[in-house]
């Protein structure tokens, strides 16, 4: 009899693993299918387009390009630029074959522009053809960046190379300029002999240079060079910098896989000078399956959605990229909108022809938003009492989020997520503390307290770690050697959804974050002390008015306390340190502060964030929808930060209650939300939906009996493996990543082979053995495991798929059917 | 497939080559080949790195190999291992930079086929084995504008500053009263300079950067370059004669301190102690040892008569830019990358603890603009100048007040030095003017562009 159960049960894990392992190849395949390229429409053109629409060239070097577009009759936009033929009308300027207006005399001029059959006009006014003098900053610096003289890897590299240091990628040209003319007796030029010059032997491969051959002594950048050397090697202000980039054109739609748009990008000077710097430019694209930038070309790789990354002298621009693909046969089908999220989600699928699913079952939706407020699947009474309710579905879904946001079990689970994200680990804090700390959270949660003033509360935390427990997060910062580093990067990417770290060693090299800024917020927490107090293993947390001299890393200058961006009371004036960084920072202007928490709160609900990850907003990171996380944003500052107001927002909207199935429409669809997105349940939803579902509730070493794997106090749990193994945090680390929610082999055979699921089933007191034993008949015995597990009644077709017996048999039996179900994707992931 | 297909095209390119231009000359290795190597290859595959045991940069290390083999076949290019390294779209070398243009893997296919010939001409060492240094130019350099001075020095008497120029060394009157002698070389850098303790002869260290060092020795009364030599592949740091007058003592790039047997450049002793780049050396006042400066932030002390290593007599807190021996005792005053003169007795460190790890400093002064560029003593050995950036700075060594403020220099000064009578330091630098200072007022007396400039070239250059 054992034998026999033994093998069915062997037979269905192998059903059950299959299809946890099918689900994840369908899901790895829909990520590499590749799209197909259809036949490239040929569309006439009917007029042609200058960007710029003229040019004006203000010396010898001001070499300028124009991106020629012609228009087809469906009004699409078609870069020409490659193909167009140049024909300047004077000889005040000529043109290279690829579009390279150069100018030769002063005066006012026309080019004509022909493609496509079409012919344009390109009016050009030389100011001056002279050739002026070399500047440091805006002309010898971007050729030192373009060529790859201050890489990370070569001289801007840390500690630089072979003892020639630069800046990276030039943020600091005063340092650089130094480095060039001060070195070593200004071993690095030749005043005498121009072309002697160390600066330029070494690119030009006129000495031995290990970074290889990377100037031409016949060259325009060679020349640029050679010249400053000889007109003295003069420094240059750095307002001489490049204030902003423009980049054309605003935005890139590319009808079809293969089709391509040069793109221009003019810097602008403080004097009102514009420059065409497109091949000085770093042009990269945020997305490389979809879209491909090579030199100042980007290309369609497959339908979907990009941006083009430009940056140029520490100024940085993105522009968004559409790639429509083949969409013939697509027609919109209005769908309703429940609340304005579905407004802003519509706009972006019209945009990109994109048709939602299907709303969800009543059984996908209270199984889904039961784990996503409250950590857990519903009970089989609770699945069938929701069922049953004859009540408008919209309506009682509604319900139903309330009555979920109001529960204790809704508190435990976001209890857990908070310490998580304030690192709230016995190992650093102790577990007296962990404790106290764990029920602050708890007690702010239960209370409603608003977003910003439990924010606020947190970072003006001191006092004694037992009577005012909020000061344990300073604690849970703490390390032995970078602590106020680990607290500067952890609070601006906890609450502000920045990363910090890059320009802890220098100026970020794709953000606008400067060394100067890390350690000027970094200053806001110098006096933060930390002492012991007298109840064992207490801490006191305080500010201590002798401390407070934050150096800089290189200057060993004092570094004053400055927000990075907005404006702070100044803190010498206020009667805390931290206070105008937190006023700063909680501020309903602030637009990083609830926008990162809307985000964050979405990506819960979603699988995904707006801007994702999550924890890394940057301006090369762009909102796959921005317009919608304005709005949320808004709505979320508008109710006060209130976050339950905020969850129940996004868990009402339609989109929110969109089906997992997809449709031809929205298969390749992965950041408009136009279907759900099947997650894997946490390790702690895990733990707890089998127990949910079984009725056997495993016990946590030091915990009551029938605590939830969510209340578990600590990030590593003794005894409790499977939360580690699916992915429980130890709570050291601000980054969201720090929980991981992949499925491996490893996760599997846990699943299949382990006690996780099958002790659950087989344990007496687990309610499948009694179930068996009391309800006789097979389909009514298949429904209500189906509704335990699955959360939905059995199909005609599954509950007469088996017979179950009698007896021992019959609970065998039903057993086995309860584990299959829940090692298939149904149980394991929310969706 | 491609790659071969690039390749078999570049070897067609390389013998239509060969048969349009045989008549016209065969490919020289020193003028042709070498070159490209020095351009492309050299940086890794030079004396100093031995990337993959290849050195590229004389025939005998080209036609020697490396751990992969030989480079080529004589005869044989499309056999020849280094052509297959160069061609192909993706071509394995350079491994940086970049690829070889088509033409100049010609040049080396060609120079394979042609019996891969030994042109070039091989320096023969001096009886001493020192190499010979460059011939000096026949012709003193013509300056348009005013040189960066990277070297100044008073004769004993105090009668001569000798001043570095580009390729040469100024003698001036020390009383402004103009220049006496151009001391011309061959070598476009003079990084220092110094007199022999009796004034009659006079070193100069410096050479080519990323070429090779060069040092020099003059007949001060004869004007006579009395001994030229090449060191090392890059520039020399730091000379100093020993008490003796017979030896002098410098530091190089590829990390040693050396010291030169005056009459005739033989090498009498090579340290290898530094971990980067050695900046000067300097002798004890007994003259039996010698104490090196570097990039490493050591200042390392070893007996001259067996080279043995003694101690680091500092705590390394900043690489060493510039260093100088009291007149008279065994003290030594250092000046820091990061801006701060040290001074230190020069003796071992062996009673340094944890706390006390840096027993022998005597005096720390203030921290300058920037980098120290150069530091000097007085001959009565109370006060020390220091040169860096904007101004330079007179200390008195025993206190550590500042004496004098020596302003109006516009950039870095690389030079100081001060006079034997302790009454002037004159400077130099960035901005091409030698300045002399009164001590302790400060005053300016006196200032001058050691070079003749060529108003002619000047003009026509306008």
């Amino acid at each position: 009899m054992r034998s026999s159960t033994h093998r069915v049960r062997r037979r269905i894990a192998f059903g059950g693993a299959g299809a946890v392992f099918a689900l994840a190849a369908m899901i790895a395949i829909s990520y590499a299918k590749a799209e197909s390229s259809a036949e490239k429409p040929t569309q006439k053109i009917v007029s042609l387009h200058l960007l710029p629409e003229s040019l004006t060239l203000t010396n010898a070097r001001d070499v300028q390009h124009v991106l020629v577009l012609g228009e087809t009759e469906s009004h699409q936009r078609v870069d020409l630029s490659i193909t167009a033929g140049f024909s300047p009308a004077s000889d005040l300027v000529s043109v290279s074959a690829d579009g390279a207006v150069k100018p030769l005399k002063q005066g006012q001029t026309q080019v004509s522009v022909t493609a496509a059959g079409l012919t344009v006009s390109l009016p050009v006014t030389v100011k001056s053809a002279a050739v002026t003098e070399v500047g440091f900053v805006r002309d010898v610096e971007p050729i030192m960046a373009k060529v790859g003289c201050n890489a990370g890897t070569c001289h801007g590299s840390a500690k630089g190379k072979e003892g020639f240091k630069l800046s990276l990628r030039g943020y600091d040209p005063d340092f650089d300029y130094e480095a060039l003319i001060a070195d070593f007796s200004a071993r690095r030029f030749d005043r005498i002999n121009p072309a002697n010059s160390l600066m330029l032997l070494k690119p030009a491969g006129g000495v031995a240079h290990e970074g290889g051959r990377v100037l031409r002594t016949d060259s325009d950048y060679y020349a640029v060079i050679k010249q400053w050397i000889a007109e003295g090697t003069r420094p240059q202000d750095l307002a001489a910098r490049a204030t902003s980039i423009e980049v054309l054109p605003g935005a890139i739609h590319l009808a079809m896989p293969g089709d391509a748009q040069r793109i221009l990008v003019r810097a602008h000077y403080r004097d009102g000078s514009i420059r065409d710097v497109t091949n000085e430019a770093v042009i990269s694209s945020n997305n490389i399956e979809v879209l491909e930038a090579k030199d100042n070309t980007v290309k369609a790789l497959r339908r979907g959605e990009a941006a083009v990354l430009v940056r140029y002298e520490g100024n940085y621009a993105t522009r968004p990229v559409f790639i429509m693909g083949d969409r013939s046969g697509y027609e919109w089908s209005e769908v309703p909108e429940y609340n304005f999220i579905d407004a802003h989600a519509k706009a972006k699928w019209q945009e990109m022809k994109i048709r939602p699913s299907d709303l969800c079952t009543d059984g996908e939706f209270i199984r889904r938003v039961s784990l996503d407020l409250t950590g857990q699947p519903p009970t089989a009474e609770m699945v069938k009492v929701f069922l049953a309710d004859p009540t408008d579905s919209r309506l009682k879904r509604e319900k139903l989020v309330d009555q979920l946001l109001a529960s204790d079990a809704f508190v435990e689970a976001w209890t857990n997520k908070w310490c998580d994200l304030l690192q709230a680990n016995a190992k650093t804090l102790g577990s007296k503390s962990l404790w106290m700390f764990r029920g602050w959270i708890r007690d702010q949660l239960a209370a409603g307290v608003p977003y910003d003033q439990f924010v606020r509360e947190l970072l003006l935390a001191k006092g004694s770690s037992y009577r005012n427990p909020e000061v344990n997060y300073y604690r849970a910062l703490q390390t032995p050697e970078k602590t106020q580093e680990k607290t500067t990067e952890d609070i601006t990417q906890t609450f502000l959804g920045v990363r910090f770290n890059c320009n802890h060693c220098h100026d970020h090299p794709f953000e606008r974050w400067t060394q100067k800024q890390y350690y000027e917020f970094g200053s806001y927490f110098a006096s933060l002390s930390f002492k012991k107090g007298r109840l064992p293993e207490e801490t006191i947390v305080y500010e201590n008015p002798a401390g407070g001299v934050q150096l800089h890393p290189k200057t060993k200058a004092p570094v004053d306390p400055m927000v990075p961006y907005g404006a702070a009371q100044d803190f010498k004036t206020a009667p805390d340190r931290r206070e105008p960084m937190v006023n700063w920072l909680t501020s309903a202007d602030n637009p990083l502060f609830a926008k990162s928490m809307a985000n964050r709160v979405w990506s819960y609900f979603f699988g995904i964030g707006i801007i994702d990850p999550v924890d890394d907003i940057r301006a090369s990171n762009p909102a796959s929808n921005a317009a919608l996380l304005d709005a949320l944003t808004a709505d979320f500052v508008a109710s006060k930060f209130d976050v339950r107001h905020l969850m129940r927002t996004i868990a009402t909207s339609r989109t929110y209650q969109l089906s997992v199935a997809s449709t031809k429409w929205n298969d390749d669809d992965k950041t408009n939300f136009s279907h759900a997105r099947p997650r894997r349940l946490s390790a702690e939803q895990l733990v707890d939906a089998i127990a949910v579902a079984s009725g056997y509730r495993p016990q946590i070493k030091g915990m009551p009996v029938g605590t939830r794997a969510v209340e578990a106090p600590d990030g590593v749990v003794e005894g409790m493996d499977v939360l580690g193994l699916f992915g429980r945090p130890k709570r050291t680390s601000a980054c969201e990543c720090e929980r991981t929610t992949n499925f491996s082999l490893t996760h599997a055979i846990n699943l299949v082979n382990g006690s996780t699921i099958s002790q659950a089933v087989a344990e007496p007191t687990s309610k499948f053995a009694s179930l068996a034993s009391t309800m006789k008949d097979d389909p009514q015995l298949i429904d209500e495991l189906y509704i335990a597990i699955l959360c939905r009644h059995a199909t005609d077709a599954e509950k007469s798929a088996t017979q179950l017996g009698e007896g021992a048999t019959r609970v065998a039996n039903a057993q086995d059917l309860a584990w299959a179900l829940m090692n298939s994707p149904a149980f394991l992931y929310n969706r | 497939m491609n790659r071969s297909f690039h390749f078999m095209l570049a070897l067609t390119a390389a013998f239509l080559g060969t048969r349009a231009l045989a008549e016209v000359k065969p490919v020289s290795f020193s003028h042709d080949v070498l070159p490209v190597f020095q351009g492309s290859c050299a940086g890794c595959h030079q004396p100093g790195k031995l990337k993959s045991g290849l050195d590229l940069t004389t025939y005998e290390g080209v036609a020697k190999g490396g751990k992969k083999g030989e480079s080529f076949k004589t005869g044989d290019p499309e056999h020849s291992f280094i052509i297959e390294q160069v061609s192909g779209d993706m071509p394995e070398m350079p491994n940086k930079g970049d690829p070889l243009t088509k033409a100049e893997i010609a040049v080396i296919a060609r120079w394979i086929k042609e019996g891969a010939k030994n042109d070039s001409v091989a320096v023969v060492a001096l009886p001493s084995g020192a190499m010979p240094g460059p011939a000096p130019l026949a012709q003193p350099p013509v300056y348009t504008v005013p040189p960066v001075i990277t070297a100044l020095a008073y004769s004993p008497d105090g009668q001569t500053l000798a001043v570095s120029g580009y390729y040469e060394v100024v003698l001036h009157r020390a009383d402004c009263g103009g220049a006496v002698a151009r001391l011309v070389g061959g070598a476009p850098r003079i990084l220092s300079v110094a007199f022999s303790p009796d004034g009659k002869r006079l070193a100069a260290a410096g050479g080519a950067p990323a070429q090779y060092g060069n040092v020099q020795v003059w007949n001060v009364d004869e004007r006579k370059l009395a001994g030229n030599w090449k060191t090392s592949t890059d520039t020399a740091f730091g000379v100093t004669f020993n008490p003796a007058g017979d030896q002098v003592a410098f530091g190089s790039p590829d990390k040693s301190a050396r010291i030169l047997n005056v009459a005739d450049g033989k090498e009498l002793l090579r340290l290898d102690q530094h971990t980067d780049w050695c900046l000067g050396a300097l002798f004890t006042a007994d003259g039996k040892r010698i104490l090196s400066c570097g990039r490493d932030q050591a200042m390392k002390l070893s007996s001259i008569a067996n080279g043995q290593f003694i101690d680091d007599i500092n705590n390394p807190l900043e690489p060493i830019m510039c260093f100088a021996r009291h007149p008279k005792e065994d003290i030594v005053a250092s000046g820091g990358a990061l801006g701060t003169p040290r001074v230190y007795k020069i003796s071992d460190n062996q009673n340094r603890t944890a706390a006390k790890n840096d027993t022998n400093l005597v005096k720390e002064l203030e921290r300058q603009p920037a980098s120290v560029h150069g530091i000097a003593w007085n001959a009565a050995g109370t006060q020390v100048a220091v040169a860096s950036e904007g101004e330079a700075r007179v200390y008195d060594v025993k206190t550590g007040s500042r004496v004098a403020t020596l302003a109006g220099h516009e950039g870095g000064i690389f030079a100081i030095a001060f006079a034997p009578d302790g009454t002037r330091v004159a400077t130099g630098g960035y901005d091409g003017m030698v300045r002399l200072f009164e001590i302790p007022s400060g005053k300016l007396k006196g200032a001058f562009v050691p070079v003749p400039l060529s108003t002619a070239a000047q003009t026509a250059s306008k």
